[in-house]
């Protein structure tokens, strides 16, 4: 027994590269909007982090959009 | 909060965000920096404990304290240079971080404390428990043959008494404590650093910090004239020093002489101590200006002083030179010495000027380095000449 690897617990994706592509935002930008360092924007987009829900949805609002539609989540077992 | 820790916390942040927006430092945070840190810093708190035993039970290292005040000045230095590459994260106010830089230092400081707390006390309670039987073996039996007593009554309350007063009497017990309290304070506090050090350098979870970054010229001449009046501070206090300790000599010799002790040894004692603190600052410093030179090196490696490839490049060959040239002198320094034993006395003369000679490159290397930056910092790329020019 051990601690669950990202592929047991199950990925959470995003689309948030194409999103602030699409809103003219640079990383650093989004990052000073939502009130996060720049890397942890790189993270997320990598799909390297997942944010909190406070933050998917201050992501969500600053590029306009809802939570449901920015992220989604593949592979999770019940 | 009460209003005094609001200003705390607030100048805390205003701190945090200083140390933070000064670039100059993030060579620190490069693979290898880190790596040689957090080795360092294992290697060298082990390397007390295992000295301060050793010396301790007379075993295989009996000199070892001869090395105690340079490894604690190691640990010291790759502690505060593990501080500094991590200042981001690390020695950051909470209300300055982000949701994943927090879960990054909690999962650092988690798994350190977990190790710390078994590693620690159980090699803690094993040692005191060999080091108690062994100190009372060589305090009843070893150090002390003339008490050697074969009816004695050993009895437990005797047995813990005298290792106690074992541990008390001769100095050396209480060395050990010391020592054990010293590398767990130490472990302690660097312990996370480490871990979180390690996995910034193997490229976990965290981003090597890159090429330093500033929006304009001007932004990155005041953050090179930081560093380079950091350097000019430095030089003003190795000129300034001796005329201070040579006051303060004198002030001290003043007053033992009033309280009638022996003025001629004191007078000796004094001046030692003056010339030997100021050789220390002295050295000091030149360390610190290699730092310098490795600071202006990390700027010159942004996007706005790529027009300045003169200066980066002198600065390079000044960072390579120096350590060169000041090897060359004690190999110089070697030769000079057998030409005079050989009574080869024209060679003899031929590398006591070349010791010289390197001697003094070595110690105006930094100084050539921190000139060219000083020039280098107020020469704008031609696209902001031409800006300004057609402005105007």
């Amino acid at each position: 027994m051990g601690r669950k690897t990202r592929e047991q617990e199950g990925l959470v994706g995003n689309r948030l590269e194409a999103f602030r592509t699409a809103a003219n935002l640079t990383r650093a930008e989004l990052a000073e909007m939502v009130g996060v360092n720049y890397q942890t924007i790189g993270y997320i987009e990598r799909f390297e982090y997942s944010p909190s829900l406070a933050l998917a949805f201050k992501l969500a609002d600053a590029l306009g959009t809802t939570v449901d539609e920015l992220f989604f989540f593949e592979g999770g077992k019940p | 909060m009460s209003k005094l820790g609001e200003r705390f916390a607030a100048f805390r942040i205003k701190r945090y965000n200083r140390a933070v927006s000064d670039q100059s430092w993030n060579f620190f945070g490069g693979r290898v920096f880190l790596f040689i840190l957090v080795i360092g810093s294992v290697v060298t708190s082990w390397t007390y404990f295992v000295f301060s035993i050793a010396k301790w039970n007379k075993g295989f290292a009996f000199e070892s304290d001869k090395y105690t005040e340079l490894l604690l000045a190691l640990m010291l230095a790759c502690y505060f240079g593990l501080r500094k590459a991590l200042a981001r994260i690390a020695t950051a106010p909470t209300g300055a971080l982000d949701e994943r830089d927090l879960e990054l230092r909690n999962d650092a400081f988690r798994m350190a404390y977990l190790v710390i707390r078994r590693v620690g006390l159980g090699f803690v309670l094993i040692s005191s428990a060999i080091l108690g039987i062994n100190g009372v073996f060589y305090g009843n039996f070893v150090t002390r043959p003339s008490y050697f007593d074969a009816y004695r009554d050993v009895s437990l309350v005797k047995w813990l008494s005298d290792s106690l007063v074992d541990l008390m009497d001769s100095g050396r017990g209480i060395w050990i404590l010391l020592s054990v309290l010293i590398t767990l304070t130490y472990c302690a506090y660097s312990f996370p650093l480490v871990i979180l050090g390690w996995r910034q350098a193997i490229g976990q979870k965290m981003r090597i910090s890159g090429a330093p970054e500033y929006g304009t010229f001007a932004e990155w001449s005041a953050a090179m004239r930081k560093v380079t009046m950091n350097f000019v501070i430095l030089m003003a206090s190795v000129a300034v020093t001796p005329l201070l300790l040579v006051l303060l000599g004198f002030l001290a010799n003043a007053l033992q002489q009033s309280a009638q002790y022996d003025t001629f040894s004191l007078e000796v004692y004094v001046t030692q101590f003056v010339f030997g603190a100021l050789a220390l600052w002295c050295i000091l410093v030149y360390f610190w200006s290699w730092l310098s030179m490795l600071r202006a090196r990390h700027l010159y490696r942004s996007a706005q002083a790529s027009h300045l490839k003169a200066a980066r490049r002198s600065n390079l060959i000044m960072m390579i030179s120096t350590p060169l040239v000041l090897v060359g002198s004690f190999v110089m320094q070697d030769l000079a010495r057998f030409a005079l034993t050989n009574e080869n006395y024209q060679a003899f003369m031929a590398f006591s000027s070349l010791v010289y000679l390197m001697l003094l490159l070595a110690v105006a290397g930094p100084s050539i380095s921190m000139v060219a930056a000083a020039v280098a910092r107020r020469m704008k790329p031609v696209e902001e000449v031409e800006h300004a020019t057609s402005e105007v």
